[in-house]
């Protein structure tokens, strides 16, 4: 992966009002983004897709678990009920787009569309290898593959400016997005020391 | 010498003939011989933007017919000579559309045609005092006319200080002036303030219609430096 | 029609003038031109784009009913229910319908100009289903009983202080008159609403021929809200949101929030392919799209096609000094701006609405020039001005229908609906036959001889010179007939006392020296 697509990317998230972490390798990225969650759920619940590629690699249920967090997985019978009360949202990105920051959020079983807009706070993780340099090539990317039932790009949090024209944050989704960006196990766009 | 038909407009001819005299002694000063062909009117464009084509290609017609014979026709109004090069193709029927496009590609608004067709800049007229320039729309939008006034006035000494949006229309609108003075009125008083804000003893444009619109305007409201052509003001500058 | 009417006036130019004397309407219009200079800043820094887009678009326009078919086939293999709604009349019904049938009783809206079209909230309203509108600027216009003044921001027109006075009607107490205060109450306001929901009604920025894919864009995310909690969703979309490949959206979504916004991407963009699949836990179970016509179709191959094009960004509304200065409820109709003053009478199909908005335009080309997919919309406004001047109810249509196609031109003769515009002459397209023709006809046959000018003007040199000021210039402040509109802001010149030409006869002559 291009170094300055990593760089790129986190450079146009902060931009959008993201809070951005990484390049991370897999323990840091997971440690950072189970930690970010717990903190920004505040004692509520944490949404948690189940069978998400990047959730899963990570092993980010259990660390979440592990750092305090009370789960609300996808699996759970009252997610629909309980999404509403909770904290924070995390989901796994299928791939960012550099040059506008934005995250791509395939829905599907296990994947809920609510997990990343429902909550007040939304974590995210994306690998570096998944980050595209332009929307052109996210719009490329997606056309390979078999289209979900939905996908949400995410490039900040919620935001009004009906107001007067004035910039207003977490109108109706979250007030605040967390993205990790999950180094290569290769080391490439891996801006720190291995843990 | 390079020699051009004058299109004074009818505006210009009756309301502001000032500015035809301007134009005159500019083209003169940078080497041209200016004819004045005595059968011109109007281009049209009244009729044209009123949604009255048949009016408009009656006197467009004239127009090919007046001018036609001309190497280079020179007029002291972007939006006249934007109503040659924009509508006059598609207000005459196929055959005359060809000769109405030749006449197109030899009518210039003046301070285009001095600027880049004669490639003189230094007219040899002073102006003292600062300037500020509206850019009259349809010389800007379909004649890209934009830097030719400013390097005129550079090149006679005149200080050019940009207001804001020099770019937005002044509300002249042809018959919308009359239609909708409720609007115009307002987009006058926009217009004077932007120039009244940047300090500019005058307020220059190559359009006498918008200049007339904003000092009726003004003589109201007592707001803003004193609108000039272009023509005017460097034609003043001129040694006589 | 529940709707205020906040800028009085029976004629355009009296609203105009309500608009213009409303002192608040002019300090909230003020925060336009922030927005402005960023979406000219964007625009200029991608004008490949453009282009790109604006050939997408003619691409897919020039055979939409074939594109159409094929996004109704498409979307019926993904599992949604398609209507086509010839009318807003039938789309309503069809929507109402829907809702009985579902036994659906609180719906939620995310922002969307066909649904204003088609007067939706009111119709299910009527029809005894809870409706509310989930955009902050949406949702302050349906409290105050308004119409959006902007397709983009709606509550444009609105100061701060006016938004808490209205929000209050639905507040437990008074609310503060602060940004960030008024924002948290209606988060919670609305989230309760969400939440109860069981229809969400959306728009659609696009729908994909190929993939069927539903796109919706917000900042709010309500966009997303209104497509995950009900059971239920309706998606309006107007049949020129159609675009042929999926893979367009790469040139026009940024293109569309570029302009609408001046941002690189909108917040949120949700890209929907059929209802809630086997195995998932929210989205819609069922969803519909209703395609809407209301008079698109018959534009196709006429002069007004590309009108079509339109991706509803606003661009062309925060240019126009005309719209920055009477805001969007003077138009007195759904889309305002220079886009509403073309689009609305040829949205008209009994030809009575819109007739005086095509002449409420200084033609500067600002919107034409601000079109990200290249609309001539100031053409378009003079082409219009020529098709409704016949007085009472028009189809401004009339004269394109049977046209001859130009030569060079495409399309057989016969195939599409009439002759295509742009290099169409203007021209003997209909006999002149009403006053101002009559008028600008007899001027031009003056005009159009030299003598018949000279005789005119001298003629109105001498009667100019009645009542008016002396000085260097003579300028008239007396109401003159004619020029009343004129003069009620404006001084008028007075022909000047020598013409231009006769100074230069009178330097040929040396009787004048420049």
């Amino acid at each position: 992966m291009n170094e300055s697509v990593v760089e790129r990317f986190l450079a146009a998230a902060t931009e959008n009002g993201i809070t951005v972490h990484g390049p991370l390798d897999a323990d840091a990225a997971t440690r950072v983004a189970a930690e970010r969650s717990v903190t920004l759920a505040g004692g509520r619940r944490v949404a948690v897709p189940v069978g998400d590629p990047n959730v899963e690699e990570l092993g980010l249920r259990d660390a979440l678990a592990w750092a305090g967090a009370e789960l609300l997985p996808a699996s759970d019978v009252a997610w629909r009920a309980e999404i509403g009360d909770a904290g924070a949202g995390v989901t796994g990105a299928r791939a960012g787009i550099a040059a506008t920051g934005t995250l791509l959020l395939p829905c599907g079983p296990g994947r809920p569309r609510g997990t990343h807009i429902i909550p007040p706070a939304h974590v995210c993780v994306v690998r570096a290898a998944d980050l595209v340099a332009t929307i052109e090539d996210a719009i490329a990317l997606q056309s390979r593959e078999p289209h979900p039932s939905t996908m949400s790009w995410v490039s900040g949090p919620s935001r009004t400016a009906d107001l007067e024209m004035h910039l207003t944050i977490g109108v109706h989704g979250p007030r605040s997005v967390d993205v990790v960006v999950v180094a290569d196990a290769t080391g490439a766009g891996d801006g720190t020391a291995p843990a | 010498m390079p020699a051009v038909a004058l299109f004074v407009t009818c505006v210009v001819d009756q309301l502001a003939p000032e500015v035809g005299v301007g134009a005159v002694r500019l083209l003169e000063a940078a080497g041209a011989t200016v004819e004045f062909p005595r059968a011109q009117t109007c281009c049209g464009q009244p009729a044209c933007n009123a949604g009255e084509p048949e009016a408009a290609t009656r006197l467009a017609r004239h127009f090919l017919d007046v001018f036609e014979p001309f190497d280079a026709v020179v007029a002291p109004s972007g939006s006249c000579v934007a109503m040659v090069h924009h509508w006059y193709p598609r207000l005459v029927p196929d055959r005359d559309a060809s000769r109405a496009r030749a006449l197109a590609a030899k009518t210039f608004e003046l301070t285009d045609y001095l600027v880049a067709q004669l490639g003189v800049e230094d007219v040899g007229a002073r102006v003292d005092g600062t300037v500020t320039v509206h850019d009259a729309c349809h010389g800007l939008r379909f004649l890209g006319v934009r830097d030719a006034p400013r390097r005129l006035l550079t090149a006679a000494g005149a200080q050019i200080v940009e207001m804001e949006e020099p770019e937005t229309c002044c509300g002249f609108g042809g018959t919308f002036s009359v239609g909708h003075g409720e609007i115009a009125g307002p987009l006058a008083d926009d217009k004077l303030g932007h120039a009244a804000a940047s300090g500019a003893d005058w307020l220059v444009s190559g359009d006498a219609a918008c200049l007339l619109h904003l000092e009726g305007r003004r003589r109201r409201t007592g707001i803003g430096p004193t609108p000039v052509h272009v023509a005017d003001l460097l034609a003043g500058g001129l040694a006589s | 029609m529940s709707h205020e009417v906040i800028t009085p006036g029976d004629t355009l130019a009296a609203r105009a003038a309500s608009a213009v004397a409303d002192v608040e309407l002019q300090h909230a219009l003020r925060n336009l031109d922030r927005r402005l200079f960023t979406a000219r800043t964007v625009e200029e820094s991608f004008p490949h784009l453009k282009a790109r887009a604006a050939a997408l678009r003619r691409e897919t326009l020039a055979d939409l009913p074939a594109w159409i078919d094929r996004t109704e086939r498409v979307l019926d293999g993904l599992g949604v229910h398609v209507h086509r709604a010839a009318t807003p009349e039938a789309a309503r019904r069809i929507i109402v319908e829907i809702a009985r049938t579902e036994g659906l009783t609180r719906a939620v809206k995310s922002k969307s100009m066909a649904t204003e079209e088609i007067d939706l909230a009111d119709a299910l309203t009527a029809a005894g289903i809870e409706t509310v509108e989930t955009d902050l600027g949406e949702y302050i216009v349906q409290v105050a009983g308004e119409r959006p003044s902007h397709m983009i921001v709606p509550a444009i027109h609105k100061t701060l202080a006016q938004v808490a006075e209205v929000l209050q009607t639905r507040a437990d107490g008074p609310l503060p008159v602060e940004h960030e205060a008024i924002t948290a109450w209606a988060r919670d306001h609305l989230r309760a609403r969400f939440l109860a929901a069981d229809l969400g009604i959306t728009g659609g920025n696009f729908v994909a021929a190929d993939t069927g894919t539903l796109v919706l864009v917000t900042n709010e995310g309500n966009g997303d809200l209104c497509t995950i909690i009900p059971r239920v969703q309706v998606a309006v979309v107007p049949v020129e949101k159609v675009i042929s490949r999926f893979s367009d959206l790469a040139t026009l979504l940024p293109l569309l929030t570029m302009s609408a916004t001046g941002q690189r991407i909108s917040n949120y963009v949700t890209m929907i392919n059929g209802p809630r699949r086997a195995g998932e836990i929210d989205g819609p179970e069922v969803l519909h799209v209703v395609l809407l016509d209301h008079g698109r179709l018959r534009l196709v191959g006429t002069a007004y096609e590309d009108m079509l094009a339109c991706i509803r960004c606003g661009a062309c509304l925060n240019v126009c000094p005309v719209f920055r200065r009477i805001s969007g409820h003077a138009y007195d109709a759904v889309y305002s701006g220079p886009m509403g003053k073309v689009l609305t009478p040829l949205l008209s199909l009994d030809g009575t609405e819109g007739r005086d908005l095509p002449g409420a335009s200084t033609l500067c080309g600002a919107c034409t020039e601000a079109c990200p997919v290249e609309i001539p919309l100031a053409d378009l406004l003079v082409r219009l001005r020529t098709d409704l001047r016949s007085p009472g109810p028009v189809d401004p249509l009339a004269a394109e229908v049977g046209a001859e196609p130009p030569a060079g031109h495409d399309r057989q003769p016969g195939e599409g609906f009439g002759s295509r515009v742009l290099d169409s002459p203007l021209v003997s397209r209909r006999p002149a036959r009403h006053v101002r023709s009559t008028a600008f006809d007899t001027w031009a046959r003056l005009w159009a001889t030299p003598s018949g000018y000279a005789r005119s003007t001298r003629l109105a040199r001498l009667g100019a010179r009645v009542g008016a000021r002396r000085g260097t210039k003579h300028w008239i402040r007396a109401r003159v007939p004619g020029l009343g509109g004129w003069t009620a802001t404006r001084d008028a010149p007075a022909p000047a006392a020598r013409s231009f030409r006769d100074r230069w006869d009178a330097r040929a002559d040396g009787r004048e020296h420049w």
